[in-house]
């Protein structure tokens, strides 16, 4: 339902997005991703036709953007990264303002109003107006906003960036409900979102793609790396440190914390291996107690960097 | 014509939303009383018209008019609501015609409320009517061009101020170029008939024609063309900027 071809935008001699190609199907929930500058914003505002490339095509459900911007745009609810709202409206005019520029009036105004109302909780600030909001419920408004005219395309721009874990949680379970039947692309820095909410998972750096693949694919690849921390006790570590010295899988070995009864140790095992359970039960086997053990939970920024870093890698991976 | 509406509406409320809108129009009446009382000697002219009380107008504009249309479009792209308004689904033509109209009307409610000084005039003798309406008509036309012009100087850019002050000179300019003080000053420079032809597109020439009672259609194409001159501008200017 989104389809772009060759889509190359520029600022001035800056290539923000160089080339790019891809296309969102009917279901299909994107995850775009990628550090920041990497041309996601740019991307979703040209979709949205908000910029114009400077070269290439976007259609959205089969209709050219440069052609027709007002009937994309019909079909698509987007939320900028900023979800600014006209900061002195109220909540309830400001939803009525959108609907009326959706084209719905009268009953059905009224209705696509209350229920997007009740579906984001909006209803304890429908009289405030948006300025003297939360970040949380003013990012909620841009929501509501992106959604009033139920739209087949969503477009939404780090739509949980700077709210709490419940609002997060919230908007996530919400994007679930609503999200079949419709082509959404959601730009985020968080993996796990990705992973919650995500069919697929696009990562872009310096305007081109460098990786497409599902959510788990950027779990597994993200996981590659991932530290283990093994809290031992005083009188032991010598001896555990003596076994992480000798286990083969292992990068790195640094003592993070002493304390006058535990030392914390932070191992980083060499690529694609998991030693976890190795590392376990040698030290079992030792007799060595191991007071807490947890393993660094997968960030995206290392995924980030395991596939911009090198040059070399760019090239698009199939996973 | 609907989606024009939406947006006038919205935007026409909008000014009331802040204290901008009342100061506005307090300063725009009472200088325009002051102005006909006090500048235009409205009682020593002893006579029952109100040609003391539009021959100021133009040049309250200069200031004030300014101050409507420089918020148009460089406030939406500070605060960066212009990104949500342009990916609704309007044309940049409707954007453009409904914030334009939303101004003009604001503008035309500051002269509704001067009603009373008309009142007042009819009270003390008996004006002629149909001069006071065509003076209306041309004063509002006035406000218009400027606010055209001061929308699309708006979309240029992201600062009000800079938009304020470039709207004040250039419609500072417009009304010169009619008035005798600017060809005295190109007078070496410019021949009798480039001075004649700047001068045609004084504002306040065709302004004074208006304001005399004379309904000249050119008077009002004269305006009219500007408005559209300068809205289609306003358009280029947005539309040029999403390629930039």
């Amino acid at each position: 339902m989104i389809d772009l071809e060759h889509v190359t935008r520029k600022f001035g001699p800056f290539k923000a997005v160089d080339d790019l190609s891809f296309s969102v199907k009917k279901g299909e929930v994107l995850g775009f991703l990628g550090p920041n500058g990497a041309g996601k914003t740019t991307t979703m505002r040209m979709i949205s036709g908000f910029l114009t490339p400077t070269s290439g095509t976007i259609k959205v459900c089969g209709i050219d953007v440069a052609e027709d911007p007002v009937a994309v745009k019909r079909v698509i609810g987007y939320m900028p990264e900023h979800a600014s709202s006209y900061p002195d409206m109220t909540v309830l005019s400001f939803l009525n303002f959108i609907a009326e520029a959706r084209g719905l009036f009268d009953s059905a105004k009224e209705k696509a109003v209350e229920s997007i109302i009740d579906q984001i909780s909006l209803h304890s600030v429908i009289y405030q107006t948006i300025d003297t909001l939360s970040k949380g419920y003013k990012r909620r408004v841009g929501l509501a906003q992106a959604l009033i005219h139920n739209p087949e395309i969503l477009i939404l721009d780090e739509p949980t960036e700077g709210l709490d874990p419940n609002q997060k949680k919230e908007i996530r379970s919400l994007i679930r409900r609503i999200r079949e039947n419709k082509a959404i692309i959601i730009s985020t820095h968080v993996l796990e979102e990705v992973d919650a909410i995500c069919t697929r998972a696009v990562i872009i750096d310096k305007g081109k793609i460098v990786l497409d693949g599902t959510p788990q694919s950027l779990l597994t690849k993200s996981q590659n790396r991932k530290a283990l921390f093994f809290r031992l006790p005083e009188y032991q570590a010598q001896r555990g440190k003596a076994v992480f010295d000798e286990f083969p899988g292992l990068e790195k070995i640094e003592t993070i914390e002493t304390t006058d009864k535990t030392v914390l140790y932070r191992l980083t095992p060499v690529r694609q291996s998991n030693p976890v359970g190795d590392l376990v039960e040698i030290l079992h086997r030792q007799n060595i107690e191991i007071t807490d053990m947890y393993v660094e939970k997968a960030r995206l920024e290392d995924v980030f960097y395991a596939y911009t870093s090198s040059e070399h890698e760019t090239k698009v991976e199939q996973a | 014509m609907k989606p024009v509406l939406i947006l006038t509406k919205r935007e026409f409320f909008a000014y009331f939303a802040t204290p901008a809108a009342w100061i506005f129009l307090i300063t725009f009446l009472m200088l325009s009383a002051l102005l006909t009382f006090y500048a235009g000697n409205f009682f020593g002219r002893n006579q029952a018209d109100l040609q003391s009380f539009f021959l100021f107008h133009p040049w309250l504009y200069v200031l004030l008019v300014p101050a409507v249309s420089m918020r148009l479009w460089a406030e939406e792209r500070r605060t960066g609501t212009i990104e949500m308004l342009m990916t609704l689904p309007f044309s940049t033509t409707e954007l453009v015609l409904g914030k334009f109209l939303a101004a003009w009307l604001f503008i035309g409610l500051g002269l509704a409320l001067t009603a009373p000084i008309w009142i007042t005039v009819n009270y003390l003798g008996s004006p002629d009517n149909g001069v006071i309406i065509v003076s209306y008509l041309a004063t509002f036309l006035i406000a218009g061009t400027f606010l055209s012009l001061g929308s699309c100087l708006s979309a240029c850019t992201k600062s009000q101020m800079v938009a304020f002050v470039l709207t004040m000179t250039a419609c500072f300019v417009l009304i010169l170029l009619g008035s005798d003080t600017l060809p005295v000053l190109f007078s070496d420079m410019a021949t009798e008939k480039t001075l004649k032809a700047l001068r045609s597109f004084g504002f306040l020439m065709h302004f004074t024609s208006l304001t005399r009672g004379v309904l000249d259609l050119r008077d009002i194409l004269f305006f009219v063309s500007f408005i559209t001159l300068f809205l289609f501008g306003t358009i280029v200017v947005l539309d040029r900027k999403k390629a930039l």
